[in-house]
């Protein structure tokens, strides 16, 4: 349910569903931005409640990194002078991310780091599909194009580190 | 010598240098990562916009990686 909602934002970016024509840069700033406070929040409930060192320890980084491309993202929008704008798919993805730390916050001990995991893989899955599929293509501004181009990599690591943990939770 | 941490790579991500040289890996992302070869060297977590140097005296090939992205890969060559 939840996973499926954070892939109905997206895919009301991507099918057009939401956006008369793409996303314009303000929109996708405002996407980015939101897109990284959704894991950071989840990433702050996992460093508090999850049982495995492991997986607080992925908690802890996602806070770390997110953090760093939102600080990064906020002053690009801000050196460019684009306001982010809010638009359906960050309204859509933070009401996921809502829901998600809802529902976690109702879980606790290995019910919890498995949701949480399993959260994270379908998160980054989305995510990166979103910035194939639209960010990346739909970004006027050299520079906001470049650093979702830039960032692109760690989270593949990050998709990769989630994957990995949800195989040795599954054992 | 310097490699780039940058878009969570190593710019160049292999680097040939001669014995005793030093390099030093700078980070210019926007979040930490790592230069670790078990068992030679290990930064530890470089901060964004932190620095990693260290003194190539053992020739050798040394590939390397970021225990925080493991899909970093780099390679230090020492003649």
């Amino acid at each position: 349910m939840r996973i499926a909602s954070i892939a109905a934002a997206f895919l009301f970016a991507a099918s057009g569903a939401a956006f008369a024509q793409a996303p314009n840069d303000a929109q996708i700033a405002h996407i980015v931005v939101t897109a990284n406070q959704v894991d950071i929040d989840a990433g702050k409930l996992a460093e508090q409640k999850a049982k495995s060192a492991e997986v607080k320890a992925f908690g802890k980084q996602m806070v770390t990194d997110h953090s760093g491309v939102n600080k990064q993202a906020v002053a690009l929008a801000k050196k460019l002078g684009v306001k982010p704008e809010d638009n359906p798919t960050s309204e859509s993805l933070k009401k996921g991310g809502e829901e998600n730390v809802k529902h976690l916050k109702t879980l606790k001990g290995a019910e919890f780091d498995k949701a949480y995991v399993d959260h994270e893989v379908a998160y980054h899955e989305q995510v990166l599909d979103a910035i194939d599929k639209v960010l990346v293509p739909s970004a006027k501004n050299e520079e906001l194009k470049g650093l979702i181009v830039k960032v692109r990599p760690a989270f593949v690591a990050h998709l990769e580190h989630a994957k990995s943990l949800q195989a040795k939770l599954g054992k | 010598m310097t490699v780039a941490i940058d878009g969570t790579a190593y710019v160049p991500p292999t680097l040939t240098v001669a014995r005793g040289t030093a390099v030093t890996w700078e980070n210019r992302d926007p979040f930490p990562h790592t230069v670790t070869d078990a068992g030679t060297f290990d930064s530890g977590s470089i901060p964004a916009g932190g620095h990693f140097r260290y003194v190539a005296n053992k020739p050798g090939t040394y590939d390397y990686i970021c225990t925080l992205h493991p899909n970093m890969k780099g390679r230090l060559v020492v003649q």
